[in-house]
């Protein structure tokens, strides 16, 4: 026989965060097997929350997107490694299914699904990665950025400019002194400290939106690189980062959402439009796609 | 053609072993159309041998891209899909989905839909013709051990549930059907008509083996932010644990007006489920939505399948169905 290495499991992993980092946003962590091979930026994960909510009766899992990935498994900065990873994300409580994974406590199990879909493909030496996150889709660009950011990647990938969008600077997350002092979340404030933010209202950094924000930075950048935009983010936001890498003649990765059932490319269920006339699949297609592939406009309707 | 199907469970002291026209199916358990693929997605979480059947997504004669997005919307107990069928078209799903197929231990059921009496009929040729060109061998399994005829999905502008409502046209394509395969032949009915049991006894009638009761009930939810349908379509199928009740209905109804057996489908999510549908009347049961929530689900469902029989001390499956009083 030969060997077999798993590509994805369900398995009941020990939570150990899920911890508020902003208004009805969480800070959710846990354990690793330690034989399945580690994500990828822009992968998910499938949680099956206890369903409690009188009424709602939820049934389905909820994809998580992987913000970040810590092999050495530090649960916060005073303990040593427990030698265990730990695989980070963040959500928003926002249905009954996330109002449900909320509640639920470090130290009890939880059903998880991991690791599904595909991932941001890397830049090429001759490309700057600029890599943008609007609200809730920080997750994926925060883990994308950690991964350019690693000591031991040649120096070319270091070059990159993280450029996140939030409606306002209350919702800026990791701020409020709720939040953890995990590793994870210490390396998180630091890529924010080094971020270009924008806020829709002006309450903090540039004021517009963050594809304003790179036809700013695009007619000061410097660099004699050509540019690889990587998005996730509102359905909106894709659509017109889209836009502008067409007219900047740029390369797009976005990273997209949509309600998903089986998260393993079963179902056809979580599909976007395409701009040749059919559809993908968010789970088994993506959820990272070229942006030129997805029909974002059509997706709006 | 008898294909007897071994699966990889130990051979126990129960006859878990059901009968679909000439196919002997190891256990009842199968995963239901739309919700397995055509088996790889799975291959990673589920050990698919173990089970009684899988049941692939439906072939159509053409490849079709299916409905617009959004496609899915979460109901109490329950999911509203609106695919429209999607799949590779029977082409592709002969060149691509079948060699794999035809290594799976368990019973393989290809669903086909179509929109006209002749499109059915003419995916069913082509798969019987592929199948005589190809040939098998001896030991060697052909990745097709019947058809489940969808004539029940909601979720199409032709064909689909508009054939599964009208009893003599449920004769005449299964006639037609009956007529160009030896294989077994499972109508799978839809429970949006008057009566589920004439349409069953029209399949009975046209030379059906088994009938599968029940596909998705009609159900449509409305984004009151939106102040729109939350699906593209607007209208869905409705599954999940919220039907389950309507599908024991209907399976108690349909195995008490015809002799063929009933594979009973809708909503099982836990082994009382399936034993539900098993007293009510079923030969064999389906596995769908669960398996989004947790593809362990058919396991969990076949142990305590045989928990249950050890405990009332029945030997054989099929005799399930005569202890309810």
């Amino acid at each position: 026989m030969p060997l077999q290495v798993d590509l994805m499991r369900q398995f009941n992993a020990p939570v150990l965060i899920n911890k508020a980092i902003a208004p009805n946003w969480m800070h959710f962590a846990f354990e690793w097997p330690s034989d399945l091979p580690a994500p990828h930026a822009g992968q998910f994960f499938t949680v099956l929350p206890a369903m409690v909510e009188f009424g709602a009766g939820t049934i389905l899992r909820r994809p998580l997107a992987f913000a970040g990935f810590d092999p050495t498994g530090q649960e916060d900065s005073a303990s040593a490694s427990t030698g265990k990873a730990i695989a980070h994300s963040i959500y928003q409580v926002r249905g009954p299914g996330t109002r449900a994974l909320a509640q639920q406590v470090p130290g009890s199990l939880i059903d998880v699904i991991a690791p599904l879909g595909n991932s941001f493909p890397w830049p090429l030496p001759k490309e700057k990665a600029i890599i943008v996150g609007g609200g809730i889709g920080i997750g994926p660009v925060l883990f994308m950025a950690a991964s350019l950011s690693q000591e031991n990647l040649p120096a070319f990938v270091h070059e990159f400019q993280l450029v996140l969008g939030f409606r306002n600077a209350s919702l800026i997350p990791l701020r409020a002194e709720s939040a953890d002092d995990s590793p994870m979340t210490l390396l998180w404030n630091q890529l924010l400290a080094k971020a270009f933010l924008a806020t829709d209202d002006g309450s903090e950094g540039f004021r517009g939106t963050v594809v304003e924000a790179l036809s700013l930075l695009k007619s000061s950048d410097g660099s004699s690189k050509d540019w690889h935009l990587y998005g996730c983010g509102p359905r909106p936001m894709l659509a017109s980062l889209t836009t502008f890498a067409k007219t900047q003649q740029i390369a797009a990765h976005c990273s997209a959402e949509q309600w998903m059932a089986c998260g393993v490319g079963a179902c056809h269920g979580c599909v976007l439009p395409t701009t040749s006339g059919g559809f993908l699949r968010v789970c088994a297609d993506g959820p990272v796609f070229d942006a030129n592939q997805i029909d974002w406009e059509a997706s709006l309707q | 053609m008898n294909e007897q199907v071994h699966s990889d469970i130990p051979s126990i002291d129960l006859d878990l072993s059901v009968r679909i026209g000439e196919l002997i199916m190891p256990n009842p358990v199968g995963v239901a159309s739309g919700c397995f693929g055509y088996g790889e997605e799975y291959d990673e979480l589920v050990h698919i041998d173990a089970l009684g059947a899988l049941y692939t997504k439906a072939v159509t004669l053409e490849p079709r891209q299916g409905n617009p997005a959004p496609r899915l919307v979460e109901t109490p107990m329950g999911l509203i899909n609106s695919i429209g069928l999607a799949n590779p078209g029977v082409e592709r799903f002969l060149q691509e989905k079948l060699p794999l197929l035809r290594r799976r231990r368990c019973a393989v059921i290809i669903n086909v839909a179509g929109s006209t009496e002749d499109e059915y009929a003419a995916v069913l040729e082509r798969i019987e013709g592929h199948l005589s060109a190809i040939g098998t061998q001896q030991e060697e399994r052909s990745g097709v051990d019947g058809y489940e005829i969808n004539v029940s999905c909601p979720n199409v502008h032709r064909g689909g549930m508009s054939f599964g409502i009208d009893p003599v046209l449920i004769e005449r394509l299964t006639r037609s059907l009956r007529g160009r395969t030896a294989r077994p032949l499972i109508l799978k009915l839809s429970p949006n008509v008057t009566d589920i049991a004439d349409i069953a006894r029209a399949a009975e009638a046209g030379g059906a083996d088994a009938i599968s009761c029940v596909n998705t009930v009609v159900g449509m939810v409305i984004d009151t932010e939106k102040l729109r349908p939350a699906i593209a379509r607007g209208s869905g199928g409705l599954s999940g644990p919220a039907i389950r009740p309507i599908g024991v209905a209907a399976t108690y109804k349909v195995s008490r007006a015809v002799q063929i057996p009933v594979i009973g489908v809708g909503g099982i999510a836990r082994a009382d489920d399936a034993i539900q549908y098993l007293l009510a009347g079923a030969q064999a049961i389906q596995i769908g939505t669960a398996i989004f929530t947790n593809p362990r689900t058919p396991h969990e469902v076949l142990d305590g399948i045989v928990g249950w029989m050890r405990r009332h001390a029945v030997k054989c499956v099929r005799d399930i169905g005569l202890m309810l009083q």
